[in-house]
Parts: structure tokens; C-alpha cells; sequence
């Protein structure tokens, strides 16, 4: 039963609190138990992420091909923002946070705010290069000393493109 | 420290358009001891699950083809179709911006989490929503939890907007920042 009170020009409700009822601290799992059940299942995740991420480039390279045609479309911008955006959330949750930082790069680089003629191809072709080879390379993060030379040669892009 | 609390009893929906996110939300709330996760694709799958049975939490990216997450918080705090309008709800979400957030709150919802995310990071929202519950406000323009009172990761991180504190008075104190485990 929810008791409202009526404030004058808004009310306020206070519903039956329903969550408290349904959790108790008897048999709670510790936080590393919790940990531990999650890195058992991770390996498997991981794989079926990489494996998304892989048909999700061949998607954007579709659209990006698409989009250096006569009859680039505003639907293929909106497909290649919409992939990066799920690298840019996907990325670092599956332990891959160099696939969030190019996620979150191609995201910008493909926004709304972007207009379709305004879009930078080359410097989009030159993320999804970097990508694949990411991938490819099985590489996690930016620290991995394979990364560094190919993300300096994509700072480098950026000032030129 | 965040207390430890038994989810086994808990009913969790969440929808997300990506396959890969349905797999890690699963096996983070599996992780946690929660048995009873459904998960869906769409906002208008997710409304008719809600009608079948109300869920204990609702969980929900904000960027989905064709519908956004933020509409479908909106059509649930207006209780469209029955559904429970005070049903907690979290958005997961990789638009990271305060602006973002901001629309999220204004949109009705409970607490915001920022992608990528970890099993920690998601238990502590949780917990902060089994243990901050907030009354509601119906307002003209906003119906949602009392978004004078922060949301978990976004202490501090104060607007104020006069006007909307006049009409409904809601506003003020705003979101948090800051909360993982």
C-alpha cells in the first residue's frame, strides 16, 4: 500500500519497500567468493566477446565501405557509432580496456554531432586497422608494449587526417 | 564496507540489445547467488515480461535499437499497461557524461552505472538501492524517485535548478559520484 502525501503542487509517495523483504545477511557470499564464481565463467565470455567483437568489425567495415560510395547513407554512420559504443561499454567489462579506448574514439569520431559529409573516413579506417589488429593480437590494454608503436601512429593520425 | 547480502530471492530484469552484454550481466548476477535473472532485447519485450510478473529490480542500457532506454523509463514510472511505477530501476550505461546521467535521473531513474562494469561495481548499486530507498514524487512535469536525495556515484556533484525546485520541488541536491566497491 502506498501512502501519498499530497505537498501542495506535487506529491510524494512512499511505496511499501519491497527490497529489503526479499535479501538477509544469512547466507550472504563474500565478495571474493562472488569474485572467484565470476573469473571461473570469464575465459568463456571472454571468447564469445572476442568472437562478437570480430563480426561487429566486419559490420563496421561493411558500412565504412559503404560510406566512401556515392550513396553514403546516415544509417550506416548509425551502425558504426552504434558498435563502437557497445566496444566502448563492452571493452573494459570483459577485461579488454583497449577495446573500450578505440570504442570510445570511434564514437566520437561517428556521433551525432558529426555530420554525415564531415565524417573523417581515413581516420576511421585507421581505428578499425588498429582495432583488428587488437584483436587479432589478443592485446588488453594499452600498456602491452605491442600496442604503444600503433597507438602513437594513431595520436599521429589524429594531427594529420 | 559494503555489507554482503543473500540475493538468492531476488527477481532481476534487465534488457540490453547486445548478446555479449545479456552474457556478462547473467553471470555477474549468477555470480552474486541470483538465481532469477530474465533478460531481454527490446523495451516493448521487456513491458510485456513486466506485465507477466513484476520483477524486483529493472535493469537497462539507454542506448538500444530503435528504442532508448530512457522512453522506456519514463513509460514505466508512468505506470503504463499496470506495470509497478516504483519498481527500482538501473541503467547500465556507457554514455558516461554528466549530462547523460542527469537525463537518466530526470527520466525517473533509480541509480546510474557506468560501463564497463564489474561484478563489484554492480553488487555496490545494488546494496545502495536495498538500502537507500527513496519515497517518490509526482509531479507535472517529473514522476520518479526524489532526486533530492543523491544517487550512489554522484555525491557532490550538485545543480540547481530554481524553476523546477518552484513546481515540483524535487530538484536540488543532485547525483553522486564515486561508489565502486
Amino acid at each position: 500500500m502506498t501512502k501519498i502525501v499530497d505537498m501542495g503542487n506535487y506529491e510524494m509517495h512512499h511505496p511499501t519497500e519491497k527490497l529489503k523483504g526479499k535479501v538477509s545477511n544469512d547466507g550472504a557470499l563474500s565478495m571474493e567468493e562472488i569474485e572467484k564464481r565470476v573469473a571461473q565463467n570469464m575465459e568463456k565470455l571472454t571468447a564469445e566477446f572476442l568472437k562478437g567483437l570480430s563480426e561487429s568489425i566486419i559490420t563496421v567495415n561493411g558500412a565504412l565501405t559503404a560510406l566512401g560510395s556515392r550513396e553514403a547513407r546516415p544509417e550506416d554512420q548509425d551502425t558504426i557509432f552504434r558498435h563502437a559504443h557497445d566496444m566502448k561499454g563492452m571493452g573494459g567489462s570483459f577485461g579488454y580496456p583497449i577495446v573500450g579506448m578505440i570504442g570510445t574514439a570511434l564514437s566520437d569520431l561517428t556521433d551525432e554531432k558529426t555530420k554525415l559529409a564531415a565524417l573523417n573516413i581515413p581516420l576511421i579506417k585507421a581505428h578499425m586497422d588498429v582495432l583488428r589488429w587488437i584483436v587479432d593480437q589478443k592485446i588488453k590494454t594499452e600498456e602491452d608494449p605491442r600496442a604503444a608503436p600503433l597507438l602513437a601512429a594513431l595520436e599521429e593520425a589524429k594531427s594529420k587526417l | 564496507m559494503t555489507k554482503n547480502y543473500n540475493f538468492t530471492n531476488l527477481d532481476i530484469l534487465f534488457v540490453d540489445d547486445n548478446k555479449n552484454m545479456h552474457l556478462l550481466i547473467k553471470s555477474l548476477l549468477l555470480a552474486m547467488g541470483i538465481i532469477k535473472s530474465r533478460g531481454c532485447f527490446d523495451p516493448n519485450e521487456m513491458f510485456r515480461i513486466m506485465q507477466e510478473q513484476t520483477p524486483d529490480v529493472v535493469i537497462t542500457d539507454l542506448t538500444m535499437a530503435p528504442d532508448n532506454g530512457l522512453e522506456l523509463i519514463k513509460r514505466i514510472r508512468r505506470g503504463e499497461n499496470n506495470v509497478d511505477p516504483y519498481v527500482p530501476i538501473l541503467v547500465l550505461s556507457g554514455h558516461t557524461d554528466i549530462a547523460t546521467v542527469i537525463e537518466a535521473r530526470d527520466a525517473g531513474a533509480t541509480e546510474f552505472l557506468a560501463k564497463p562494469i564489474s561484478v563489484g561495481s554492480l553488487y555496490d548499486r545494488l546494496v545502495w538501492m536495498i538500502e537507500h530507498p527513496r519515497p517518490f514524487i509526482k509531479a507535472a512535469g517529473y514522476v520518479g524517485p526524489d532526486r533530492r536525495r543523491a544517487m550512489r556515484g554522484y555525491e557532490g556533484l550538485e545543480r540547481r535548478d530554481e524553476t523546477a525546485q518552484e513546481t515540483d520541488g524535487s530538484e536540488g541536491a543532485l547525483i553522486s559520484s564515486g561508489g565502486a566497491r
